[in-house]
């Protein structure tokens, strides 16, 4: 059954909406968006899963670049939201692996309306706050960092943070990310933040 | 602009709101039942629905016994109460062409596709007061009903039919006004975002749809007296059901069930065009829940003049018509006025008596000084 | 479908409860999403130039039901918990078996009395038809 049963549409949503919030305000923060039992189809991470039942709506669309079969007909029965094309989706679902043309592919909003563009929640494997093997250092610096914030990331596609900085060049224009690992953590980039990887 | 809190009056508030509950029921009548309002009044629940921006007959009907009988303040509350929902599906385009018509006229044409159908109507009764509705029993009710049932003979019935709508011919004629290509129709949603003026089409539609009853009616009699532009005449007025049908989570197409409409269409005086010199009519459009004939009727009447009507003519101001004629937002300025405006009164008032207090000095010194001169002037 | 949900929307809502009732019994149902109110916002478009707007709102139930992994949605107008659980019941039985006689059966029962009370309705608004030739003939 793909409804979630477990899940309360107004007080979880409200928690895990105000944890979104804070990690937007504190680039760098990790967060967890963890303490509700969902069962997600193959290539959704749970916390990807919760911050989509806590932003999306029947006004908004989505796209997902994978398992589109399961993770579409998931995503419209719990939150009422409909898939789009990329271009003009508002919610774009990717791996950390995925390729950089996702990234590309997503409205960046227009002058007069910055705010048109499109939220991604990338899914990685794991999100550190200290180093470790086989992870891409990201120095996150702007609002509401204080001086330097590094964190650790696994799984991340180096051509996909490539293609934010590009998105993001055009201030106001850009895209806002919002990674999640699979251990529920979250990380919140928003297109205000200049960061540097390795 | 301060307005004082109200701090020592939080008693007084809870009693005030004791005392209206006491002013509804102190008679002891017996309780209204919501069902009565809403089979019984049922007008007034449409208009409730209409204001309220919300169909929900049964929500409407309670308000309005809540409220006392305020059309307005039921309406506030049916928006309140929409308010705390989820909307979680946008319909299909409900379709008026497929209506199961209650009500179809046209003052246009005499002859029109399945007639002229008056259907539940008042317009053509003297307005007499019924003094037998005052007596009403549910014995007499039965009777009536038993004996208006049988004037249908069941063997010898039509068959449901739907009908072509008289614009369509028009239109098939080539006398309607063609579309202007530059013409916004963007649509936007005034519950979802603040509306600047000057707006698209979609915004006058939306809004006057759930604009309130006696202000449109006001621009709308204006606009026909010269304040606007003058006397169109109806197409077609469509009263009936239409289906609504939604998709639902598995991407299938759902009816759900059918809301009753007021449509009109108003053909408005021929209109040459400069360039080409073809002449043709232009049609406003006016749809509202329920049996709301006046408001629909004045619906059309104003988005044609919005769109098309001279811009000194207040009643074509879009601005001035849609932001006057919510009726919220209306009736909610109107009475803040008597929130306590203790502190600007208090300057105003501190103000007028420096200026009097200034202006009496002022004449003191004048009259001395008059004294003063005129009894030189008397010395020499 | 339509003429499903038709049915079922307009159908007497006590003999829709008797009648999911005895079904019930004879089938595991979950009920995955209780019955709850939302809003559906009505779209419309003028009908001469066919500019869309947004009419108003409309107050709508909906319910999910599963009978393991197969699900039906039921969803009306109004506040009506008792019927949307019924349209959901038997959205998802007609998904196992389309043609359950017993379920068709019911339907094409209730759909006679809507159609006929239909009929009867569109007659008496059929007699305030003008009839112009009667006003010339005088």
């Amino acid at each position: 059954m793909i409804r979630e049963i477990n899940y309360h549409e107004t007080f979880d949503a409200q928690r895990h909406f105000r944890t979104v919030l804070d990690s937007m305000a504190r680039p760098g923060k990790i967060n967890q968006v963890n303490d509700v039992d969902i069962s997600t189809p193959d290539g959704l991470n749970k916390a990807s899963a919760l911050v989509a039942f806590a932003l999306l709506n029947t006004d908004v669309s989505f796209y997902s670049s994978k398992n589109q079969s399961e993770i579409n007909e998931y995503l419209t029965v719990n939150t009422n939201s409909k898939p789009n094309d990329l271009e003009k989706a508002d919610f774009i679902f990717i791996n950390g692996n995925d390729d950089e043309m996702f990234i590309y592919g997503a409205k960046n909003g227009v002058l007069e309306y910055p705010e048109t563009s499109a939220t991604i929640i990338v899914d990685v494997e794991n999100i550190y706050d200290v180093p470790k093997d086989q992870t891409h250092e990201i120095i996150l610096s702007g609002p509401g960092v204080k001086d330097e914030k590094v964190v650790y990331v696994s799984k991340i596609n180096n051509d996909i943070l490539k293609a934010v900085m590009e998105q993001n060049s055009e201030y106001p224009l850009g895209v806002d990310i919002i990674m999640t690992d699979r251990n529920g953590n979250i990380l919140c980039i928003p297109r205000t933040n200049n960061f540097r990887w390795n | 602009m301060a307005y004082v809190s109200v701090k020592g009056g939080a008693d007084a508030i809870a009693n005030a709101k004791e005392l209206v509950e006491y002013y509804r029921l102190r008679y002891k009548t017996s309780p209204i039942e919501v069902n009565q309002i809403r089979t019984q009044l049922r007008l007034a629940v449409d208009k409730i629905m209409g204001e309220g921006s919300l169909y929900a007959p049964e929500y409407a009907a309670l308000a309005l016994k809540q409220m006392e009988g305020d059309v307005l303040e039921s309406a506030f509350v049916l928006r309140a109460f929409r308010a705390t929902l989820q909307r979680r599906y946008y319909s299909d385009i409900i379709n008026t062409r497929e209506m199961l018509v209650k009500r179809k006229i046209s003052s246009s044409f005499r002859e029109v596709p399945g007639g002229q159908v008056l259907g539940p109507t008042r317009d053509y009764t003297q307005r007499l007061m019924d003094a037998d509705k005052y007596f009403e029993t549910t014995e007499s009710i039965e009777k009536f009903l038993k004996e208006f049932e049988s004037k249908i003979d069941r063997n010898k019935m039509l068959e449901i039919n739907t009908y072509d709508k008289v614009i369509d011919l028009l239109k098939r004629e080539g006398l309607l006004m063609p579309v202007e290509e530059s013409y916004n129709k963007t649509v936007k949603d005034v519950t979802r975002e603040a509306i600047k003026f000057p707006a698209p089409r979609s915004v006058t539609l939306q809004m006057l749809a759930r604009a309130e009853t006696g202000g449109v009616m006001t621009m709308g009699y204006s606009s026909m007296r010269g304040f606007g532009d003058g006397h169109g005449t109806i197409g077609e007025l469509r009263y009936g059901a239409v289906k609504v049908r939604i998709t639902d989570p598995k991407g299938r197409k759902r009816y759900i069930g059918s809301i009753d409409v007021t449509e009109c269409e108003m053909i408005t005086k021929i209109n040459t065009n400069k360039t080409t010199k073809v002449p043709y009519f232009a049609i406003g459009y006016g749809l509202v829940f329920g049996q709301n004939e006046t408001k629909a009727i004045c619906m059309s009447i104003l988005d044609r003049g919005i769109r098309s009507g001279k811009k000194e003519n207040p009643c074509n101001n879009q601005e001035f018509v849609l932001y006057h004629t919510e009726g919220v937002e209306a009736m909610g300025f109107t009475n803040h006025l008597k929130l306590p405006h203790y502190v600007t009164f208090q300057s105003g008032l501190n103000n007028l008596r420096e200026s009097v207090k200034r202006n009496q000095q002022d004449q003191e010194e004048k009259t001395k000084l008059y004294r003063v001169i005129s009894k030189q002037t008397q010395e020499k | 479908m339509e003429e499903v949900d038709y049915i079922l929307n307009h159908c007497d809502l006590a003999l829709l409860k008797q009648f999911v009732v005895s079904l019930e019994a004879k089938h595991s149902l979950k009920i995955a999403k209780e019955p709850e109110l939302g809003l559906t916002m009505i779209r419309a478009e003028d009908s001469v130039e066919g500019q869309e707007f947004f009419l108003g709102e409309a107050l709508i139930t909906d319910c999910e039901v599963s009978i393991n992994d197969t699900t039906g949605y039921g969803i009306c107008m109004g506040d009506e918990p008792v019927r949307a659980y019924c349209m959901a019941v038997i959205d998802t039985l007609l998904q196992l078996d389309n043609n359950s006689p017993e379920i068709r059966n019911f339907l094409s029962q209730q759909e006679q009395v809507i159609k006929l009370a239909e009929k009867v309705e569109y007659n008496m608004i059929q007699r305030t038809r003008v009839d112009f030739k009667m006003m010339e003939q005088a």
